[in-house]
């Protein structure tokens, strides 16, 4: 049973598990019929139809290419559920609270109250550092070798003056 | 795309987004426009819900016919009536079409 046909528009609707979730969160001791349950996912469905055609005439007869909130909240108020409009204009509110504070974190992050050019001048200066350091390591590395090597060469020597002195005494 | 954790709403704004642009005509919606759309729907959810179940016969069990006399009895919600056609027996059927028929007669 291939199920890969395109999803008939009549089949869109909110799903169960969000529908679920927020009657549980109205009525939580209610028992609710599946029947009720599948009533309600779809009366939402109209709902939407309903706003949204009714706001796409507003926005039309402004001449007007884009949904905008006036015009949902216009649909709103025609429609009868003038009610809900103080509550969708909350929504609203909340968005730009959250986007503003993305903002700040954001250039929080970014600046730390301290202008580029300085930041720039720092990073350098640390850059410059860390390559002082290493030159430093590596030249003392270099040294210990060096010393190293002199005293195995030296080690060397006394033994070979050792053994061609025991030579000579043959 | 903004999304439900953004704002905390339960409704997934994507889905009614589409739901909305199913509707014949409706070209774009500013994304404002999409999440007041996604809270007025959730507010009616609510309402028909805590109506329906108020006036049910039962406090703690909704049931469709509790839906289905809100929808017909209040106003606001006639556009809801050809989704929600009232279940009736089927003794009240058949009575009401005798109705008719004697009537006709």
């Amino acid at each position: 049973m291939a199920d890969n046909r395109e999803k008939d528009e009549d089949d869109l609707s909110i799903p169960r598990a969000a529908l679920n979730k927020m009657i549980k969160e109205l009525i939580p001791s209610v028992r609710v019929a599946n029947d009720a349950r599948e009533l309600i996912l779809n009366c939402c469905t109209e709902f939407i139809h309903l706003i949204s055609s009714e706001a796409n005439e507003i926005c039309n007869k402004q001449h007007k290419k884009t949904i905008s909130p006036e015009h949902v909240l216009g649909a709103l108020e025609s429609l009868g559920f003038g009610g809900y409009k103080e509550d969708a204009m909350a929504v609203l509110e909340e968005a730009k609270q959250v986007a503003a504070k993305k903002r700040t974190k954001r250039s929080r992050l970014e600046n730390l109250g301290i202008p580029e050019a300085e930041l720039l001048r720092q990073q350098q200066e640390l850059f410059e550092k860390a390559r002082l350091e290493q030159a430093q390591l590596e030249q003392q590395q270099f040294l210990q070798m060096q010393q190293a090597l002199q005293q195995q060469q030296q080690q060397l020597l006394q033994q070979q003056q050792q053994t061609s002195q025991e030579d000579d005494y043959s | 795309m903004a999304d439900k954790g953004d704002l905390g709403s339960t409704l997934p704004l994507s889905r009614v987004k589409t739901i909305m642009k199913s509707s014949p005509d409706v070209s774009s919606i500013s994304q404002e426009a999409l999440f007041m759309t996604g809270r007025a729907t959730e507010l009616f959810v609510q309402n028909l819900a805590r109506v329906s179940l108020e006036q049910g016969g039962n406090k703690n069990s909704l049931e469709y016919k509790d839906l289905a006399e809100v929808v017909n009895s209040v106003e606001l919600l006639q556009f809801l009536q050809d989704i929600i056609p009232k279940k009736i027996k089927a003794m009240e059927y058949l009575k009401m079409m005798q109705k008719m028929q004697d009537e006709d007669s």
